[in-house]
C-alpha cells in the first residue's frame, strides 16, 4: 500500500524529518506517536501533499506509485485521505456542497458517473446517523460554527463518504471529550477493512484503547526510534516520552 | 438652443455637446418649456465641468475623461425583433425562472410587446417617453430636480438625454405580489449612448422588490448612462437587486439617488461583473429616523474591467442604522474600486454606521483601490468600517484539494463563497438561486470570455 | 487599582492653567529682514557658512517653490498666509558662532529649558533618577543653542549635533543624504522648509552601534512673527539602532506662527530607527485666537534589507496639524510602524496620519492611530497604504479609532488603500465612538471627578501607542493627555 524510504524533509532549511522508513500493507492499522515537534504532523502534510515542505531525500510509494508526483487532488482522488488535527473553517461554502462536489470530484477523476443527488441524499443521510451528526449541521458553511467534537465528526464523515485506501488521522483525539471519542473511534472502526490501510498518528495512548494498533512506531527527531506491538503504546503511556525527547543524540 | 462649445473640452465631450444640439428638438418632451428648461440647464452644467478625470477627488481612481476617447450617439429607437434569452448564463437569462413582472427596455427604449407590466395591483408605472407630453406631477417634480445633478456632470448628462425610462409608484400600503423586473438590453452592432432615467416612489407602509438587469453584446463599445431616483416613504420597504453584465468593450455609468423616509427599511444589492469600464455611483440620504438601510454588492471583474464603487451615506437625522458591505474579486489586470463615506451630521445621534470593503485578488496583476471614509459631526454614534485585500486562503485551497477537489474547481468554490455573504441577505429565494447562479458560474466563464 | 490611582494622582498634579509653557523669555535676537526672497535665503545661508552647493540648492528649492500651490486637501480652514509678512531666521544674539559648551550658553536660555522641564546641564541629568540620560539638541527659533552628551556619544562613533555643525564638519555626509527621502519639490512646505530652513538636528549611527542613550531634540519657538523651519536628518548605518524624540513649546500669542519641518530618516540594512514625538506647539486659546500652524513633513526611507523605521507621536497641540510620518519600504523584509495619538480641543484642527509604501519584498507595515476629540475641534486620520506590483507578500494591519468627547466636535477617517500585488494582504480597521455613560457612571461612583474619568478612560483608550514612547516620555504624555482635555466635560 505504502512504502516510505528514507525520507528527509526540511522546512526553510531547517531539517524536520531525517530519514524515515515505513511500509503499510493493506489491511493494517499503523500508530505513529511521539513527543511534541518530534515531526508528526509534518509526516501527515508530507503524504497529503501540502506545499511549504522541501523534500531533500527518499522516495513515497503509494500502490506502486511515486506518490510524490501526485498534486494534492490527485491523491485524495486516488484514495489518500487526512483527518486533519485542525479542520479549517471555510465561510460561505456550505458543508453539503462541499461533501457533493468532492465526492463527484474524485469520481470523475477516477472516471467514474457522478452520484445523482437523491443517490448522494441517501448516502450522506446514512453515514451521518452513524456518526450522530445532525442534518442541519449540513447546512452551515464548512466547520463554521461547528464544536471541536463536531469538526472531528465531520472528518470522519467525509472519510466515510470517500471510502479512501490509505487514511491518516492526525490527533484526531485532541480536544474530544470521552464520550465524542467514543463516537469517532466508532467511525474509524466501522471503516476498518483488508483493502484499507490506516496510519493514526497520536501524542495519547488512549485513542489506542479504541482503535486497536497493528503496529506503534516512536517518531523522535525527524526518524523512527522504535516500532512494536499494541504493547509499546502502553509501556509509553507508563513512561513518557522522556527516553526520546532526550535522546539527542543523534540530531545532527 | 444654441450652446457655446469651450474650447478647452475633449473631442468626446464636444460630440456629447454636438450630439445634444442635433438631438435635442427630437428628444421626447421637447418643446414643452419646463423639459427644455431641465435639459438645457443639465447641459450647461455638464459643459462647464466636462468628464470626470482624476484631478476629482470622487473620480481619484476612474480617469473617465482619459477612458472616453469616443463618444459614440445617442441610440434610436428601432423596433428591431431581440432574441432576450441566451444560450449561456446572463443577467437576463438568470431571472428567467423567477415569477416576476417584466419590463423591457431595448438600447434604451421600453417595449411593450416584450413586456408585461400593465395593471399591476399597487402600482402605477408611467413609461417616461410614451408621456412625456403629459407626466403627472409626481413625475415632473422629481425630474426637474435641479439639484440631484449639481457637481454630477454623469447626472447632469443623464438628465440633458434621457430618452427613455420608468417611473413607479408604488400605493399606499400596497403589498406587490411579485417582483417588478426592469430588463434593459443593448442589441446590434453600432456603438451608441442608451440613457435612461427611472424613478420609484413608495409611498407610506407599501412593500415591493424591483430587479434591474443590464446585458448587452460582448465586442460593441456602447456605452449606458442610467439613473434611479428612489423615494421610500414612512413605514415603507423596499429591495432592489441590480446585476450590471454589460459586454465587456461597454462603459456602464450608473447613479442612485436615494431619500429615505422615517421608520423605512431599504436593502439594495448590486452584481457588477460586465463593462469594460463601471461606475455605481450611489448617494443615500434620510428624511426621517429609525431608517434601516443596507447598500451592498459584489464585483467579479477580469481581463482589463474596471468597476468603480462609490457611495456616499449621510445620516442627517438621529438613530438611523446604515451599512455598506462589497466583495470584490479580481482575476488578470482587471481593477476594482470602492469609495464609501459614512457622514454623520451634529443632529445624526444614535446613528449606527457600518461598512466593509473586502477584495480578492486572484491575478498578481490585479489591483484594488479603497477608500472608506468616515466623517463624524455627533459623538452618540457608533460607526465603523473595515477594509480587506488579499488572495486565495492557501490553507482553504488546500482543505478542498485534499479532499480531491481539482484546484480549479476548488477555486470557483472559494470565489463564489466570497461573495455570498451579501447575497444571502436578499430575501426572495428565486432571486438569490439567480445570483448564486451568475456568481458560483463565474469563474468557468473566464475561459469562454478570455 | 494601583495604577488608576496614580494616573488620577497625575491629572490632579497638573496646574489650572490650560498651556503652562505659554510664557516669553526676554532675549536679544538677531532676525533676517522680514519677508521672503532670494537674498533673504542668501543671508541664512552666509550666515551659517554654508558651501555654495547648499545655498543652490537652497535656491533651487525657491524657485520651485514660487510655482506651487499651497495644499488644499485637508480638511483643515485657515486664513490665507501671508509669506511676505513673516520672519525666517531669528537667532540669540549671544549665539554669535553657534553653541560651544554649556558654560557658554546664555544663562537666559538654560532659564527657559530648566522651565520647560528639559535638562540641559549634563551633571543634573547623571544625578537623575535611574540613570535616564538623554542627550539634548536644544533648538531656539531658528538656531541649535546646546547639544549634550556630545563627547559621550562621539566614543561610539555617534555624531549627533546641530544640522549647521554638520554642514561644517561632516559635508560629505549631509550631502549624500540630504533631500533624498523628501526631494526638493516634494510638496510646498517642504519646498519652502529647503529654501530657508535654518537649523535643525543631525544624527548618524556608525554600522552596527546601538546608540547607548535616548537622543532628543527640543523645538521652541519664542520670536513673534517668527516661522520655524528647521531641517532633521538621522541616519541609522548598517546594523546600528537609534531611538530619537522630539518635543515642541512655543508661547502663547495672538498671532498664528508657522512651524514647517522637515524629517528625513535613512535606515540602512538591518537597522533600526525609533522616532518618538510629543508635539505641544501652543493650539490657540478656546475661541482659535492664536497657535501654531504646524505643517511637517516626515518620512523615513527603509532604504536596504530588513531595516525597520518606527513613528510614535502624541500630538497634542498645536492649531492646525498637517502631518503624515511615512515609511517608504523599500528594502525587502522592511518594516514601517505609526503609533499615533492625535487630540484636539477648543478650535484645533488636526490632518494626520501616516502613509505606508510598500516597494520591497515581505514587507510589513502596522498603523495604530488613536484620535480623540472634543470641544470644536476637528480631527481627521488621512492615511495612505500601497503595495507597489512588485512587493509580494506585502502586509499591513491598521486600526484607527476615534473618540468623540461632545457634540460640538467632528472626527474623520480617511484611508486610501493600494493593493497592486496579489501576495499583499491589507487589513484596516477603524471604529468611531464616544466614552459611554456607563464608563463614566463607573468611575463617578468611586467617586472619581468628570474630568479626571475623562483623562483616565482617554489614557486607556491609547494606552496601545503609550506603551510605544520610551518611559521618560510616556509619564509626560500620560499627563498632557490630560492637559489637553481640561474643560471638555460638562
Amino acid at each position: 500500500m505504502l512504502e516510505i524510504k528514507d525520507l528527509h524533509v526540511e522546512v526553510e532549511g531547517e531539517p524536520i524529518l531525517r530519514g524515515i522508513n515505513l511500509e503499510v500493507s493493506p489491511g493494517e492499522v499503523h500508530a505513529i506517536m511521539g513527543p511534541n515537534g518530534s515531526g508528526k504532523s509534518t509526516l501527515s502534510y508530507i503524504l497529503s501533499g501540502k506545499e511549504d515542505y522541501d523534500i531533500t531525500q527518499g522516495t513515497i510509494t503509494y500502490k506502486g506509485k511515486d506518490l510524490l508526483d501526485m498534486a494534492v487532488d490527485e491523491r485524495a482522488a486516488a484514495g489518500v485521505f487526512l483527518a486533519f488535527q485542525y479542520p479549517i473553517e471555510i465561510p460561505g461554502v456550505a458543508a453539503m456542497t462541499f461533501l457533493k462536489t468532492a465526492l463527484n470530484a474524485q469520481r470523475a477523476t477516477r472516471g467514474e458517473e457522478e452520484l445523482s443527488t437523491p443517490d448522494f441524499m441517501k448516502l450522506v443521510r446514512e453515514k451521518t446517523k452513524e456518526l450522530n451528526i445532525r442534518q442541519e449541521m449540513l447546512r452551515r458553511s464548512i466547520n463554521v460554527g461547528f464544536s471541536g467534537g463536531e469538526k472531528k465528526r465531520f472528518e470522519i464523515l467525509q472519510m466515510a463518504l470517500l471510502e479512501p485506501s490509505l487514511c491518516i488521522l492526525d490527533e484526531t483525539d485532541s480536544g474530544l471529550d470521552i464520550d465524542a471519542l467514543q463516537i469517532v473511534a466508532e467511525g474509524v472502526n466501522r471503516l476498518r477493512d483488508p483493502k484499507r490501510s490506516m496510519i493514526v498518528i497520536t501524542h495519547y495512548q488512549r485513542l489506542l484503547n479504541h482503535i486497536i494498533p497493528d503496529k506503534v512506531h516512536v517518531l523522535s527527531h525527524g526518524k523512527i526510534a522504535r516500532s512494536g506491538g499494541k504493547e509499546l503504546a502502553l509501556e509509553l503511556e507508563q513512561n513518557g516520552y522522556a527516553e526520546y525527547e532526550n535522546n539527542t543524540a543523534d540530531a545532527a | 438652443m444654441n450652446v457655446q462649445i469651450s474650447s478647452t473640452l475633449t473631442a468626446a465631450e464636444k460630440s456629447l455637446v454636438d450630439h445634444f444640439d442635433k438631438i435635442s428638438a427630437d428628444l421626447p418632451g421637447s418643446g414643452q418649456a419646463w423639459i427644455d428648461d431641465v435639459r438645457t440647464r443639465a447641459i450647461q452644467s455638464f459643459e462647464n465641468s466636462g468628464l470626470p478625470h482624476r484631478r476629482l477627488e470622487s473620480w481619484k481612481y476612474t480617469d473617465l475623461r482619459g477612458i472616453l476617447r469616443e463618444m459614440p450617439a445617442p441610440a434610436q429607437n428601432s423596433q428591431a425583433p431581440v432574441l432576450l434569452e441566451q444560450d449561456g448564463v446572463d443577467a437576463h437569462t438568470a431571472f428567467s425562472s423567477v415569477d416576476r413582472h417584466l419590463g423591457v427596455f431595448v438600447n434604451g427604449f421600453y417595449r411593450p410587446e416584450l413586456s408585461s407590466l400593465e395593471d399591476i395591483e399597487g402600482v402605477e408605472i408611467i413609461k417616461l417617453r410614451e408621456n412625456f407630453d403629459d407626466l403627472p406631477d409626481w413625475v415632473q417634480e422629481k425630474l426637474c430636480n435641479s439639484k440631484v445633478y449639481e457637481n454630477n456632470a454623469i447626472l447632469a448628462l443623464n438628465t440633458a438625454f434621457a430618452a427613455d425610462g420608468a417611473a413607479l409608484r408604488i400605493n399606499r400600503g400596497s403589498k406587490i405580489d411579485k417582483p417588478i423586473h426592469l430588463a434593459f438590453v443593448v442589441t446590434g452592432k453600432e456603438a451608441c449612448a442608451i440613457n435612461t432615467r427611472n424613478l420609484i416612489i413608495v409611498e407610506e407602509g407599501a412593500e415591493a422588490t424591483v430587479i434591474e438587469t443590464y446585458v448587452g453584446p460582448p465586442d460593441v463599445a456602447y456605452v449606458v448612462n442610467t439613473a434611479l431616483e428612489l423615494c421610500v416613504a414612512e413605514d415603507a420597504v423596499f429591495n432592489r437587486i441590480k446585476v450590471q453584465d454589460e459586454g465587456h468593450d461597454a462603459v456602464h455609468l450608473a447613479n442612485l439617488i436615494v431619500s429615505l423616509a422615517g421608520n423605512s427599511k431599504c436593502h439594495d444589492l448590486t452584481l457588477s461583473v460586465g463593462a469594460r469600464t463601471s461606475r455605481n455611483e450611489g448617494q443615500v440620504d434620510f428624511t426621517g429616523e429609525n431608517v434601516e438601510v443596507t447598500i451592498s454588492g459584489a464585483s467579479m471583474l477580469r481581463g482589463k474591467q474596471q468597476g468603480d464603487t462609490t457611495l456616499c451615506v449621510t445620516h442627517g437625522l438621529p438613530s438611523s442604522n446604515s451599512r455598506q458591505e462589497f466583495k470584490t474579486v479580481l482575476d488578470d489586470h482587471a481593477r476594482g474600486i470602492f469609495q464609501g463615506c459614512v457622514i454623520v451630521k451634529p443632529d445624526a445621534q444614535h446613528t449606527d454606521g457600518r461598512q466593509m470593503t473586502q477584495a480578492l485578488l486572484l491575478s498578481p496583476d490585479a489591483e484594488m483601490d479603497a477608500k472608506p471614509e468616515l466623517e463624524i459631526y455627533a459623538d452618540d454614534v457608533e460607526c465603523a468600517h473595515g477594509a480587506t485585500a488579499g488572495d486565495l486562503d492557501e490553507d482553504y485551497l488546500f482543505y478542498l484539494r485534499a479532499r480531491g477537489i481539482p484546484e480549479d474547481q476548488a477555486k470557483a468554490l472559494l470565489v463564489a463563497a466570497f461573495v455570498a455573504a451579501p447575497i444571502e441577505e436578499v430575501q426572495d429565494e428565486g432571486i438569490r438561486e439567480a445570483l448564486f447562479q451568475l456568481t458560483n458560474s463565474w469563474f468557468d466563464r473566464r475561459n469562454s470570455e478570455a | 487599582m494601583v495604577a488608576v490611582r496614580e494616573t488620577v494622582e497625575q491629572v490632579k498634579s497638573i496646574d489650572v492653567d490650560q498651556y503652562k509653557y505659554g510664557f516669553v523669555t526676554d532675549i536679544e535676537m538677531e532676525r533676517a529682514p522680514k519677508g521672503l526672497n532670494e537674498d533673504v535665503i542668501r543671508f541664512i545661508s552666509a550666515k551659517k557658512e554654508e558651501p555654495e552647493w547648499m545655498l543652490e540648492w537652497r535656491l533651487d528649492a525657491y524657485r520651485r517653490w514660487l510655482t506651487m500651490t499651497e495644499p488644499s486637501w485637508a480638511k483643515v480652514g485657515y486664513p490665507p498666509i501671508d509669506f511676505q509678512d513673516l520672519y525666517y531666521y531669528a537667532a540669540p544674539k549671544s549665539d554669535k558662532d553657534g553653541p560651544k559648551s554649556l558654560d557658554e550658553v546664555d544663562p537666559e536660555l538654560l532659564r527657559t529649558y530648566e522651565k520647560l522641564g528639559i535638562p540641559l546641564k549634563e551633571q543634573e541629568v547623571l544625578a537623575g533618577v535611574q540613570g535616564a540620560r538623554i542627550a539634548v539638541d536644544a533648538i531656539f527659533d531658528s538656531v541649535s543653542v546646546v547639544t549634550t552628551f556630545k563627547a559621550e556619544l562621539a566614543k561610539e562613533g555617534v555624531i549627533f549635533c546641530s544640522m549647521s555643525e554638520a554642514l561644517k564638519e561632516h559635508p560629505d555626509l549631509v550631502r549624500k543624504y540630504l533631500g533624498t527621502v523628501v526631494p526638493i519639490s516634494d510638496n510646498y512646505y517642504s519646498a519652502l522648509n529647503t529654501a530657508v530652513f535654518s537649523d535643525g538636528s543631525f544624527v548618524y549611527i556608525p554600522p552596527g552601534v546601538r546608540c547607548p542613550m535616548e537622543l532628543s531634540t527640543y523645538f521652541r519657538i519664542n520670536e513673534a512673527n517668527t516661522g520655524q523651519f528647521e531641517r532633521t536628518l538621522i541616519i541609522a548605518d548598517k546594523g546600528s539602532y537609534v531611538s530619537y524624540l522630539e518635543g515642541c513649546t512655543a508661547p502663547m500669542r495672538d498671532e498664528n506662527q508657522l512651524h514647517a519641518a522637515v524629517v528625513e530618516l535613512v535606515a540602512l540594512e538591518d537597522a533600526e530607527i525609533k522616532y518618538s514625538t510629543v508635539q505641544n506647539w501652543y493650539p490657540g486659546d478656546a475661541e482659535g485666537k492664536g497657535g501654531i500652524y504646524n505643517f511637517v513633513t516626515k518620512r523615513g526611507d527603509c532604504r536596504e534589507a530588513n531595516s525597520k523605521i518606527s513613528w510614535t507621536q502624541v500630538e497634542t497641540g498645536s492649531a492646525i496639524t498637517w502631518k503624515y510620518p511615512s515609511c517608504i519600504l523599500r528594502g525587502d523584509n522592511s518594516t514601517g510602524e505609526f503609533y499615533s495619538i492625535a487630540i484636539s480641543n477648543g478650535r484645533q484642527q488636526v490632518d494626520s496620519g501616516t502613509k505606508m509604501l510598500h516597494l520591497g519584498k515581505n514587507t510589513t507595515s502596522r498603523i495604530i492611530s488613536k484620535g480623540i476629540s472634543a470641544g470644536k475641534s476637528s480631527n481627521t486620520y488621512r492615511g495612505q497604504v500601497s503595495a507597489h506590483r512588485k512587493a509580494s507578500n506585502a502586509r499591513n494591519f491598521t486600526q484607527c479609532d476615534s473618540l468623540l468627547i461632545g457634540d460640538k466636535c467632528s472626527a474623520h477617517t480617511i484611508p486610501y488603500i493600494e493593493a497592486k500585488n496579489s501576495s499583499a494582504v491589507f487589513e484596516h480597521e477603524a471604529t468611531t465612538s464616544k466614552i459611554s455613560d456607563d464608563q463614566m457612571f463607573y468611575c463617578q461612583q468611586r467617586g472619581i471627578g468628570d474630568e479626571e474619568a475623562v483623562a483616565l478612560i482617554v489614557n486607556g483608550f491609547c494606552k496601545e501607542v503609550l506603551q510605544q514612547l520610551p518611559m521618560e516620555f510616556a509619564v509626560e504624555a500620560q499627563k498632557l493627555v490630560g492637559i489637553s482635555l481640561e474643560g471638555s466635560v460638562g
